[in-house]
């Protein structure tokens, strides 16, 4: 009898009243635009909610002509207001936690983004393992973009950001707002994926979107890449630039790349398969050497392809020099600029705790030595027929 | 003749006589240490540790067991008889019934802390909406439940739940390997750890001084294998909680991990299986829960069995409800947010628990001594 009247009354515990979430109920979040003035001090956020009631299903019409997403703009003088005020604007319950990418506008990316990666981390359902890019211009047209193919943008950024990593070297893997965040609090630089609206007539209605046939029209574009360091966007990188970053940083990615070799115009496929980075002391100076072997295939070659075992050692020593010496330059580029793209104080403070401080105390870390080894191995063919 | 009169009372007023085995004593020492600490130390160690927080807990855990031998050897000398009885022996029964007693608001209050501790975090994290005092309540009333049924139903309980909880827990850390660096340690053991370890002697006390309310265990457990189960038990804690530190390092960093609040909670939630296996941090929530439940459940049978022992008492569910007015109370009133929490505990925790924990028992035991010699003295 106890033991019945204790079961039934544990059950009304478990309903769990005050916290009920009802799915009609919620604003689904997919991406979030985040600006702010720099002059007024103004915030802005970008919420782009799923439209429920086009359904994105694979077959029929999707949902008649109703846009598959809505983008609410809210401004108010704190990202943390903002949560308050949506609702002036917002009929249902703001769900955050499954968003998929983050737009940071350019000024604000230039402005500093401490407060809007430390607002998203503080809070426990802020899910800092997405990714985050840098709008290029204002914030506001990238939000209110049609995507074609891919209906909703977030997934549509989320999908070609990791077909960039995976078959380019033009994306890294640690673009997500966690990775931003430690490497900021340890003093590292970052690159994000830079997002533009392309040129042209953009569709306002996504049925219109649907019916366009080129696609390239008011499309979004994610190319070149924002150099963050010390929570700010302090520069560019374009596309060439961020495959020689990439691989100075160990990022595996395939990346399809036109050499000069002999004179000859020759495209190779790289991938890098080995990535150290070690630091010594030599001569009283640290010495940083980043060593790694590359892959290299003719897989997408159309030009030129080695018929000999002795052209195949000539190539991949040609390209590894080449290779090598465009990283050098790359690195020569990177420290006029002051940025610290290859994690030189980084590696001298995790490999030389001893005597490493102290350079970095007493001066910059331009004064640190660094080598850069290349090892290409030619190991994929796509015809050994001579073109 | 005194002394064996209020024994013979103790033992025919005590509710049941349970027999719970050494490995069941054992993993109740070890779900003990684990329960709160998940959420309230660790980022704590971490900020404090650095990349080598992973070391605290063996200094810390060796320091438990240093603590627990004052208690084993306390329990050396009234064989039977748990931590209510035995200030009365030692002490005769006004004095040590005060005593009890302070042991009952001790265990009061750390349920307080362990409750107020689960309401924080679901408040924080999938349940902003509702009051503590309805997790208080819920929790207690199932402990309450669990505890009248006898010693032996709480101890096959923790033992029942604790694979639910061991292979999810480190399952699920596992997922999350894919965000491991090893660059994350270094450089290794550069930090000024041994500074550190003695600057942080609050976590000497939460949670290791605290595994004393096991020895209202003590009476039960199958051939008087207390003491080496419990010694078991607080190393076994301690290797835990060292690997879980290990883990987050390895997979946050140490600056994320010092600055997020629930770091173990955290970790879960950004595991991301190919686009299959995403949130699924409820996991790491209902373990975390049903650790605090296990430490709730250890001072609620602490609590009433102390009552029982010293009151001799009849009816038993006047009692739970007073406990559990008692504990939700304090978990209400505990303190205002958890900045005055963190100061407490870096001031006092330490000075408190060592009160509970090696003041009493070390009177205790020199009184004991006193008396046996007066006593030896006597019969010459």
């Amino acid at each position: 009898m106890g033991t019945s009247i204790a079961s039934v009354l544990m059950s009304f515990f478990l309903t769990a009243c005050w916290d009920k979430i009802e799915m009609n109920e919620l604003a689904l979040v997919s991406m979030v635009g985040m600006d702010s003035d720099p002059d007024t001090g103004q915030k802005t956020i970008y919420y782009q909610v799923v439209n429920p009631a086009s359904s994105v299903s694979a077959k029929g019409s999707p949902g008649g002509d109703q846009a598959p997403v809505y983008t609410y703009e809210i401004s108010g003088p704190s990202f943390g207001e903002i949560r308050s005020l949506a609702y002036e604007v917002l009929p249902r319950k703001l769900f955050v936690a499954h968003y998929k990418a983050i737009v940071v506008s350019q000024r604000a990316a230039e402005q500093g983004m401490r407060d809007i990666i430390n607002f998203i981390e503080m809070q426990p359902n802020g899910r800092a393992s997405v990714p985050m890019l840098v709008a290029d211009g204002p914030l506001s047209p990238v939000m209110r973009t049609f995507t074609p193919l891919e209906r909703v943008p977030a997934d549509d950024v989320e999908s070609r950001l990791k077909l960039l990593t995976r078959e380019s070297l033009m994306v890294g893997k640690h673009i997500r707002l966690k990775d931003v965040d430690e490497r900021m609090q340890q003093s590292r630089a970052v690159v994000l994926p830079i997002i533009r609206e392309r040129l042209g007539n953009k569709p306002q209605d996504s049925g219109a979107r649907a019916s366009e046939i080129n696609a390239s029209i008011g499309n979004l574009q994610i190319e070149e890449g924002a150099v963050i360091q010390n929570y700010r966007m302090v520069g560019r990188l374009n596309d060439t630039d961020l495959i020689w970053y990439h691989l100075l940083v160990g990022d595996k990615g395939k990346q399809a790349k036109q050499f000069q070799v002999n004179g000859k115009r020759l495209t190779l496929e790289m991938e890098q398969v080995r990535f150290n980075r070690s630091a010594t002391c030599r001569n009283n100076r640290p010495l940083v050497s980043i060593r790694m072997d590359l892959e290299i295939s003719s897989r997408l070659a159309s030009d030129y392809v080695p018929q000999s075992w002795n052209e195949t050692a000539q190539l991949q020593k040609q390209v590894s020099q080449t290779i090598t010496q465009e990283l050098e330059d790359f690195y020569e580029k990177t420290k006029k600029k002051g940025w610290d793209l290859l994690e030189i104080r980084e590696t001298v403070r995790s490999h030389l705790p001893r005597s490493g401080p102290n350079f970095l105390a007493g001066g910059d870390w331009n004064d640190v030595d660094v080598s850069i080894g290349v090892n290409v191995q030619f190991r994929r063919i796509g015809s050994i027929h001579k073109l | 003749m005194f002394n064996s009169g209020v024994s013979g009372a103790f033992t025919s007023c005590e509710e049941g006589t349970g027999i719970i085995s050494r490995f069941q004593f054992f993993l109740l020492a070890v779900n003990f240490i684990l329960g709160t600490t998940l959420f309230v130390q660790i980022q704590i160690l971490i900020e404090q540790g650095k990349q080598d927080a992973w070391l605290m807990p063996w200094w810390a855990g060796a320091f438990g067991i240093a603590a627990s031998l004052v208690w084993i050897v306390l329990h050396r000398h009234y064989p039977g008889k748990s931590l209510a009885q035995i200030p009365i022996l030692a002490l005769g029964r006004p004095l040590g019934m005060a005593i009890s007693m302070l042991y009952f608001l001790h265990f009061c209050i750390l349920a307080g802390w362990v409750l107020r501790n689960l309401s924080d975090f679901l408040n924080g994290t999938i349940m902003p909406q509702t009051p503590g005092v309805v997790f208080y309540v819920m929790f207690l009333f199932v402990a309450a439940f669990t505890v009248a049924q006898g010693v032996e139903t709480v101890a096959r309980l923790n033992q029942f739940v604790t694979p639910f909880l061991f292979f999810p827990f480190w399952f699920v850390l596992l997922l999350a390997s894919k965000d491991w660096s090893w660059d994350r340690f270094q450089p290794a053991l550069h930090t000024d750890i041994w500074g550190t370890i003695l600057h942080n002697h609050s976590f000497l006390g939460f949670p290791f001084m605290e595994t004393l309310t096991l020895m209202m265990f003590f009476p039960h457990i199958q051939k008087d294998g207390a003491g080496r189960s419990l010694i078991l038990g607080i190393a076994a804690g301690a290797v835990s909680l060292s690997l879980i530190l290990y883990m987050l390092i390895g997979l946050l960093g140490v600056e994320r991990a010092s600055k997020l609040t629930y770091p173990v909670y955290t970790v879960v939630q950004e595991v991301s299986l190919g686009e299959v296996v995403e949130n699924i941090h409820s996991i790491i929530s209902v373990v975390l829960l049903i650790l605090i439940f296990i430490k709730t459940l250890v001072l609620v049978y602490g609590a009433h069995a102390l009552l029982n022992q010293v009151f001799r008492t009849e009816t038993n569910w006047p009692f739970y409800l007073a406990i559990s007015v008692l504990m939700a109370a304090s978990a209400e009133s505990i303190y205002v947010n958890p900045i005055q929490n963190n100061e407490w505990s870096s001031h006092y925790t330490f000075v408190y628990d060592t009160f509970f924990a090696l003041v009493i028992p070390g009177v205790l035991l020199a009184a004991t001594r006193v008396k046996n010699a007066v006593q030896k003295g006597r019969k010459r």
